[in-house]
């Protein structure tokens, strides 16, 4: 090549070829990219923080006062908000903000594990429905009737069952939870049943086979990456769908039973005071049960779309 | 066509069987008998007067039979405590109120829901998507045993705008209304707000864009009729939403409607109440569901009523 | 502004000046446009070249006022269609030029119709507007454009919905959606990628009989070279944002003047070689458009770089008939390039 009649150093061949223009990003692993994400949502954040003061009153409120959720005081009664009582005090002279709290652990003991029964029901059955469909006749037809059981209990109104079994069982925190659980499980088997029936059906999962991976493996290996997010998603909306179930219960009537509080309970027994103007006995139940559905929510939308790849830089 | 309308009805029929078979089972595998409060007033020949009266003398075989006969002829039996009316009766007497409530609510939760969804998916991250978001949050988070009283104590104490409770002119509706529709009018404003947006985004937006029409018929004939698809397949979840909120919607503005009746069952132990209004809300649903899925295939061209499931 | 400029700008049909088109995303501004000029003439048909990413899109979009804003934004730059400037005009000036000025043709004819309106409609929507015709008037219309880009049983064929049409009879009306108002000029943004080879061939001779029909104007965006020369009079191929290369396809494919368009020639299959000639892919990929590099784009991947490239921008060179590349081995003090470029071209 005719070169050498040129000094120039700048029309000299480029020495780093392949450095130049090279522009590198900080790559974050999967896991990182989405707490970042997580951790800017401010509203996530917000919901966060309101989950966490909630369970953390739940654990020490009742201890913050010198009364217990069911001392009764007649000398006390329909006391408004005060340096006393912080809360202000029911009709039969109990404490508000010990109530309150009480309650607090009642909804939120009885919604989480409503949810996470209905996780490890929803995930096994789903599962087994799932890795079954597709695998020979006898595959197909355990798929088929796990599919029909979720589809007639996914038509029926939610409430209704729940109300219906309750009106058969004895009201109490266990029957509570057993009545949720009932046919709570039904949205996360569908959930993750459809998880991996998509997966099965990627291109990747048959090119992985071809090379000759073990299909189990692979199914899981994939699987769990792909689904926890889905389902972690999907407990943080049905952990405040149980506290309304049950709050709606106890309203009803259906829930807990006196003496033991919960916000359901609380708001129910507030109702016949709304036109006296003691505003604190619905408030602060009825703040609580909002404040739990907000944050629950709110953090919800916050996680999925951190976990969504679409909505990511 | 013809041959699926067909299948489609054999199968609610079913569907509505195994309802009407597991609330039977259920209201009976309750222990004790329905007479429990009363036994210790009545004397004995009374009592078997009165079991014999509701079947309870007969083997249960014979009272599910029994009871699917008077079924098939729309009669949904007697009630235990109000020894005058039957389950029809109190279902002919709520069901207007009921109606008028759900239809209200119904209405309302579609025209705000869609216009607040379109509304925030037009502006999406601008003050109006911010408020419709906020308001659907609120929706959310405030279930109806809330909103309701907070809507009594607002508009009919602080500002007596509307009556506290009951039922009579349509000054009554309004608040139990609302009260219902809060949480679907939520609901739909982010399933349309998010569909909108999808739908915003395709393809043919850009082609009739590219036409030269003005933006707000691009929205109107191209944008809301695609997105509307997805909030259609809600209703069914919806009604199924709307007809647990009546329960406590109408106790607490104490409405003579059927799911104060439902309720009053409840408390009452009457069986047969609880039986038959379950039965009537199953089959109002399973009934719209079917509605629902002929108005979508009236809505989407792509889809035809055939065999195949969906 | 110059007398000669203001000239030239009368004779085109559609004159584009430096365009620049930025977009906004969570990483920072993407500058996915940066300084393009092409111009098309009466009845000429411009293809567009260059790999996904490049800008063509963007550039088709900018001309129709599409960019969707926000993200993206027109941010310098003019584009000039018959004498008037058209990147600043509001949305509401922009809807007498859409359809009527300028028709588009998309690239997926599965997603570019809207699945829940009758054909005919989606066709005649624009010239119902614009016309302000009656109902019998719309539909004859319609049926005349589906009879125009080829579609048998029109009078049938406009009350049904697009899935009841193939892919390459849904582009067909795509085409008479673009074509239904007469436009001088129709963008085809890759009319032809979705579809299958066959298929391909007869959409290409449906629009090169079309614009000879016509008269119209064509900017066809295509990353396939083998559509360039199928249909297009002048070609310009982008890279990373910008113009390297433009030029009528006879000067171009002969004489290529950028190791960019060697590449591309080179990774094309050539009748002439016989079976033993092997396509030779270009190594790497285009820079990142958060952060433009500040000399040449294609540097990094190009077999000729020198240490000028890296630093500064190379000039435009001509090389007549509008033939020009932006290269620095076309510098007076660059090495000698003529065995570069008759290597380049015969395929290293």
């Amino acid at each position: 090549m005719a070169m050498e009649h040129r000094v120039d150093p700048l029309f000299q061949p480029l020495s780093k070829k392949g450095q130049a223009n090279v522009i590198s990003r900080p790559s974050l692993s999967n896991g990182q990219q989405v707490i970042r994400k997580l951790a800017k949502n401010k509203l996530a954040m917000l919901g966060l923080f309101i989950i966490t003061a909630l369970v953390a009153m739940a654990i020490i409120g009742p201890n913050l006062v010198p009364y217990s959720y069911s001392d009764q005081s007649l000398l006390t009664k329909n006391q408004e908000v005060s340096s006393e009582h912080w809360f202000g005090t029911d009709e039969l002279g109990r404490d508000m903000f010990a109530r309150t709290w009480y309650g607090a652990r009642i909804s939120l003991t009885i919604g989480v594990v409503a949810a996470l029964i209905d996780l490890v029901i929803g995930v096994t059955v789903g599962g087994i429905a799932g890795y079954m469909a597709g695998r020979g006749k006898r595959g197909d037809r355990i798929d088929t009737i796990i599919m029909r059981v979720i589809e007639v209990l996914y038509g029926l109104p939610y409430l209704l069952v729940v109300i219906l079994l309750m009106v058969v069982m004895e009201p109490g925190i266990l029957t509570i939870i057993i009545a949720l659980s009932a046919t709570g499980w039904v949205g996360m088997a569908r959930l993750v049943r459809g998880q991996i029936l998509q997966l099965k059906n990627q291109e990747f999962i048959l090119a992985a086979q071809v090379l000759g991976a073990k299909f189990n493996r692979i199914l899981l290996k994939h699987l769990i990456p792909n689904t926890f997010g889905v389902i972690i998603v999907n407990l943080t909306f049905t952990i405040p769908s149980a506290i309304f179930a049950e709050s709606f219960l106890s309203f009803l009537g259906l829930g807990v039973q006196a003496p033991v509080a919960s916000w359901g309970t609380m708001t129910n027994d507030a109702l016949g005071v709304i036109l006296t103007g003691d505003w604190w006995r619905l408030f602060f139940p009825a703040l609580m049960i909002s404040l739990t559905m907000f944050a629950f929510n709110v953090f919800g939308d916050g996680l999925q779309d951190a976990l969504d790849p679409r909505l990511r830089d | 066509m013809s041959n699926y309308l067909v299948k489609r009805v054999l199968m609610m029929i079913v569907t509505l069987w195994i309802i009407v078979t597991l609330t039977f089972s259920l209201m009976h595998a309750i222990p004790g008998n329905p007479f429990a409060s009363e036994s210790d007033q009545l004397p004995e020949q009374i009592l078997n007067n009165l079991r014999a009266k509701y079947n309870l003398d007969q083997p249960l075989p014979v009272q599910y039979v029994l009871y699917l006969k008077n079924l098939l002829l729309l009669d949904l039996g007697p009630s235990i405590k109000s020894d005058s009316r039957g389950v029809n009766d109190m279902i002919s007497d709520g069901f207007g109120a009921s109606a008028w409530l759900g239809a209200q609510a119904i209405a309302i939760a579609l025209v705000f829901g869609i216009t607040f969804g379109i509304v925030a998916a037009l502006n999406r991250n601008k003050w109006l998507d911010y408020v419709a978001m906020a308001l659907a949050v609120l929706g959310v988070a405030i279930p109806s045993f809330i909103m309701a009283p907070l809507l009594i104590n607002f508009f009919a104490i602080k500002v007596s705008i509307f009556p506290v409770a009951t039922w009579g002119t349509w000054m009554h509706t309004v608040l139990p209304s609302l009260a219902l529709a809060f949480g679907p009018v939520a609901i739909i404003t982010r399933y349309m707000r998010a569909s909108m947006i999808e739908v915003m985004n395709q393809n043919y937006i850009r082609t009739a864009e590219a036409k030269g029409i003005p933006m707000f018929l691009v929205v109107l004939r191209h944008g809301i009729r695609n997105a509307i698809l997805p909030v259609v397949t809600f209703l069914g979840p919806l009604i199924a939403s709307l007809i647990t909120g009546t329960f406590v919607v109408e106790k607490i503005f104490a409405i003579p409607g059927i799911g104060k009746y439902f309720v009053d069952g409840i408390f009452n132990r009457d069986y047969p109440v609880i039986l038959g209004t379950t039965i009537f809300y199953s089959a109002i649903l399973i009934v719209t569901i079917f509605l629902i899925d002929i108005a979508y295939t009236l809505i989407d061209p792509r889809i035809k009523l055939t065999n195949k499931e969906r | 502004m110059g007398e000669r400029e203001k000239m030239t700008k009368n004779q085109h049909l559609l004159a584009i000046d430096e365009l620049r088109v930025n977009f906004k995303t969570y990483g920072g501004e993407v500058q996915a446009v940066r300084g393009v000029s092409f111009h098309v003439d009466k009845g000429e048909t411009v293809a567009i070249v260059g790999e996904s990413g490049c800008g063509k899109s963007v550039t088709a979009q900018a001309i129709m006022g599409l960019i969707p804003n926000p993200p993206g934004k027109i941010v310098g730059g003019k584009i000039v269609f018959d004498g008037q400037d058209i990147s600043g005009l509001s949305k509401k000036e922009l809807l007498g030029i859409r359809g009527t000025q300028i028709g588009m043709v998309f690239q997926d004819p599965m997603t570019a119709l809207n699945p829940t309106m009758k054909v005919g409609t989606q066709i005649v929507e624009g010239f119902v507007r614009s016309q302000k015709v009656t109902r019998e008037e719309a539909r004859q219309r319609a049926i005349e454009m589906l009879r125009l880009v080829g579609i048998p049983d029109p009078e049938k064929r406009i009350d049904q919905y697009p899935h009841q049409f193939s892919g390459g009879m849904r582009q067909r009306v795509v085409i008479a959606i673009a074509l239904a108002c007469q436009p001088r000029l129709v963008i085809a943004d890759e009319p032809t990628t979705a579809l299958d080879v066959t298929i391909q061939a007869q959409i290409l001779d449906l629009l090169k009989r079309l614009q000879a029909e016509q008269e119209l104007s064509v900017v066809i965006i295509t990353h396939d070279l083998g559509v360039v020369a199928e249909i297009a009079h002048r070609m310009v191929v982008m890279y990373a944002g910008m113009v390297v290369e433009t030029g009528t396809v006879e000067d171009v494919f002969a004489n290529p003047r950028h190791p960019y368009t060697w590449g591309l020639m080179r990774s094309l299959p050539r009748l002439d070689e016989g079976e033993k000639q092997r396509l030779v892919p270009i190594d790497g990929t285009p820079p990142d458009l958060f952060q433009p590099p500040k000399g040449c784009p294609f540097a990094a991947r190009c077999d000729f770089a020198m240490e000028i490239c890296d630093q500064q921008m190379p000039a435009k060179n001509d090389f007549g008939a509008g033939h020009e590349a932006a290269c620095w081995l076309h510098d007076p003090r660059a090495p000698r390039i003529d065995e570069l470029v008759a290597a380049g071209r015969q395929g290293v």
